[in-house]
């Protein structure tokens, strides 16, 4: 008899769900908006790390082995030159034809960019070198950043200012905290705060408020905390999108991420909020598509729609770089490395 | 039900409780719900859609055979052969089964629609499904594309371009329209946190608040004040509703259509609803509120497809819509005709002497197209 309840209600569950459906009509709709594929041919070939058997290796953004894996680690290429490590040491392979181009020597090997790179040889100071591997501005740095308009930020005895690319210090040595230049202005933290400075170090905006913290400009506007929170100002250092954030991030083609509460979501440049509070974590927005994370899983959306793009869960996702992203599966040891391009397909399946 | 413990009658007001009850439970658990449909009215033009074509419905129904499920055609003949672990109603073209404990959807020849590994998934409803997936709900179109991101805690079928959701924080349930975006509470004394139906049928949607029951529009607008101790859903422009100690009908406005006398009421369809007045049994009124089928069964549901289930004795058959019965009240159980077809279970006893339910398919006539099988 009990049997015959437990069945009963079985039945009742399925019969409700039956009932609920009582439909004298469905005009069934079909969604054709499956956009057209779009074949992105990529205009250039470009060299990207993979990792095959445990060592580090690349292929081209046709999914092709490029160059045999080698190294224990490497990184992308910038300036034509990428870094790769052996053991605990780092040098520069070419992207022309994979050779090691600068000797694997340096304890740390920053990216090239105005070509430059900063470095440190093993017991020594930071300095930059050249495509080379000629230390054209002298080790002489506490530590040193990647160049940006010319610029790079370096640091001795605990105070920040920035060398420009023939080696001279453009801007002495006086901050608390440099960010990197760019639309011409830098974030520094002075005893006051935080401010922008130009290109030649004068103060360029001083909000008068205090700034917590600064990032960077991009398409005229900056993200920085005030005590209400991140808004934006611009380049007059204007407040323009009120600082009603928990986290904001800077703009990208467009819009820019902000946190309330625990969820993000994007604005566009009138502070609107164009695709909702929802992600736990996001990339900005790079080649019309971000990787966001939902709980434990990383997607990538699109930019004009902000949905998601592939119905594909990632451990982990990286921003798109001439048409492909890199993904990430597993940890540890087990950690395997893929790319897919903009149609959700793997042009390198995962491999560790 | 002449099992239940509950009184022996559990149509009407307590049968539409359960299900409403049922509903809103699975909305919480985020269990699979069923299609709740209406007319498409309308296609509406929103950037994710660029183009959208009306398809011809599939007429393929699961049966179960030797343990696994596959789907036969109207005239009973096995099109899918029976592969799934368990399968679902075609809605809009597509069906949901699962097949070596993964979930999907499959199109009319069994090929699976699209890609996707969803924790959870709905059926679909003019033309979107909720689907779960990194304990999220959101809605995809049916080439399988988010639409609607996943962004909720739990969510609804659309009905009337309408779904109810859950908010990620878990601290608010709302409607939202077809683009995603919440429907605010208009002229209503709280806020929609507690619903009971989930889904809008005649564009007006049961809410319930500090134990009464009214109807809000699909802008969110309460257009019935809340007032009515127990209410079913609209159905054929009208809806039960308590007054006093007695059921009545009222129509989209609120206004009174069929005075209350009834003891107990169901849902109209096909012009007819369920309704018990003066007797033990039930029977069936007309829009004016008359009895068009005698109360004479022990138990009775809603019409759908011109054909009503009701109960006698223990045994269920059906009804047509002047009451005459199109078989021998022989079934254990069954559900309402859909498609031209309805399906029947009956229990049998097995060799452990365990009841056990078979499952089949009659048609309009009263007649097999699928004998009971397990």
């Amino acid at each position: 008899m009990e049997k015959r309840l437990r069945l009963f209600a079985l039945i009742l569950s399925i019969v409700s769900l039956i009932v609920l459906s009582n439909c004298d009509a469905v005009d069934a709709i079909k969604g054709t908006d499956k956009p057209e594929p779009e074949i992105e041919v990529p205009q250039v070939e470009t060299l990207h790390p993979v990792l095959v058997n445990g060592k580090w290796g690349y292929i081209t953004n046709y999914g092709e082995i490029s160059i045999a894996p080698q190294f224990d680690e490497a990184r992308e290429f910038s300036n034509g030159l990428a870094a790769v490590r052996r053991g605990t040491e780092w040098g520069y392979i070419s992207e022309d034809d994979g050779t090691l181009q600068i000797p694997i020597q340096y304890r740390v090997a920053g990216n090239f960019e105005n070509g430059l790179a900063p470095a440190q040889l093993p017991n020594d100071l930071y300095g930059f070198i050249d495509v080379n591997g000629n230390f054209v501005i002298d080790a002489q740095f506490d530590f040193a950043g990647s160049f940006s308009e010319n610029l790079a930020p370096v640091r001795s005895d605990g105070l920040w200012g920035y060398v420009s690319t023939d080696g001279t210090l453009a801007i002495n040595l006086e901050f608390s905290d440099a960010r990197a230049f760019s639309d011409g202005l830098a974030a520094v933290e002075t005893f006051e705060g935080w401010v922008y400075i130009d290109s030649v170090g004068t103060v360029a905006i001083n909000t008068g408020f205090q700034v917590a913290a600064a990032g960077n400009f991009a398409q005229g506007l900056a993200p920085l905390q005030t005590g209400d929170g991140w808004g934006f100002i611009n380049e007059n250092g204007v407040p323009v999108i009120n600082p009603n954030f928990t986290l904001a991030g800077s703009f990208s083609e467009g819009l820019a991420w902000v946190m309330e509460d625990e969820y993000i979501g994007f604005i566009d440049d009138s502070g609107e909020i164009v695709i909702p509070l929802q992600f736990a974590e996001v990339k900005g927005f790079t080649e019309d598509m971000a990787a966001v994370r939902l709980s434990r899983d990383w997607y990538y959306i699109h930019k004009n729609t902000g949905t998601i793009a592939f119905n594909t869960p990632f451990d982990h996702a990286e921003s798109f770089n001439n048409g492909i992203a890199r993904v990430r599966f597993g940890e540890d040891e087990n950690t395997r490395y893929g790319y897919i391009n903009k149609q959700g397909e793997y042009i390198w399946y995962p491999t560790r | 039900m002449a099992t239940s413990t509950n009184k022996g009658n559990t149509f009407g007001i307590q049968r539409g409780k359960m299900i409403m009850k049922r509903l809103f439970i699975f909305l919480i658990l985020g269990l699979l719900s069923a299609s709740a449909c209406e007319v498409v009215d309308g296609i509406s033009d929103n950037e994710n859609t660029e183009i959208t074509l009306p398809i011809a419905e599939v007429e393929l129904f699961p049966v179960l055979l030797n343990g696994e499920w596959g789907y036969i055609n109207k005239s009973g003949k096995m099109v899918l052969e029976p592969r799934y672990q368990n399968a679902f109603t075609f809605s809009d073209g597509l069906a949901i089964v699962r097949e070596s404990w993964r979930w999907k959807y499959i199109d009319e020849t069994g090929e699976q629609a699209f890609e996707g590994d969803f924790e959870d998934l709905r059926t679909f409803s003019e033309g979107k499904a909720a689907v779960r997936v990194d304990g999220r709900w959101g809605y995809i179109n049916q080439n399988g594309n988010f639409i609607i991101n996943p962004r909720f805690r739990g969510a609804t079928s659309f009905s009337n371009d309408r779904a109810f959701v859950r908010s990620l924080d878990y601290r608010d349930y709302f409607y939202i329209n077809e683009f995603g975006n919440p429907l605010d509470a208009l002229n209503m004394p709280g806020d929609m946190d507690f619903i009971e139906s989930g889904s809008f049928q005649e564009k007006r949607a049961l809410v319930l608040e500090d134990g009464l029951y009214g109807y809000i529009d699909p802008t969110g607008n309460t257009v019935i004040d809340l007032q009515y101790s127990e209410a079913l859903p609209f159905s054929d422009q009208l809806a039960a509703v308590l007054i006093s100690d007695r059921w009545g009908f009222i129509d989209t406005t609120g206004t009174i259509a069929i005075s209350p006398q009834f003891v107990s009421a169901g849902t109209f369809n096909d012009g007819l609803a369920p309704a018990r007045k003066n007797s033990n049994q039930y029977g069936f009124i007309d829009k004016t509120g008359a009895f068009v089928i005698a109360e004479q069964f022990d138990e009775v549901r809603a019409f759908s497809e011109e054909f009503a289930p009701v109960r006698i004795g223990e045994k269920w058959t059906f009804v047509d819509l002047q009451g005459n019965q199109i078989s021998e009240a022989i079934f254990d159980e069954v559900e309402g005709f859909n498609k031209g077809l309805a399906r029947v279970i009956t229990y049998t006893l097995n060799e452990e002497n365990e009841l056990e339910e078979e499952i089949g398919y009659i048609n309009q006539t009263g007649n097999y197209v699928w004998f009971p099988t397990q």
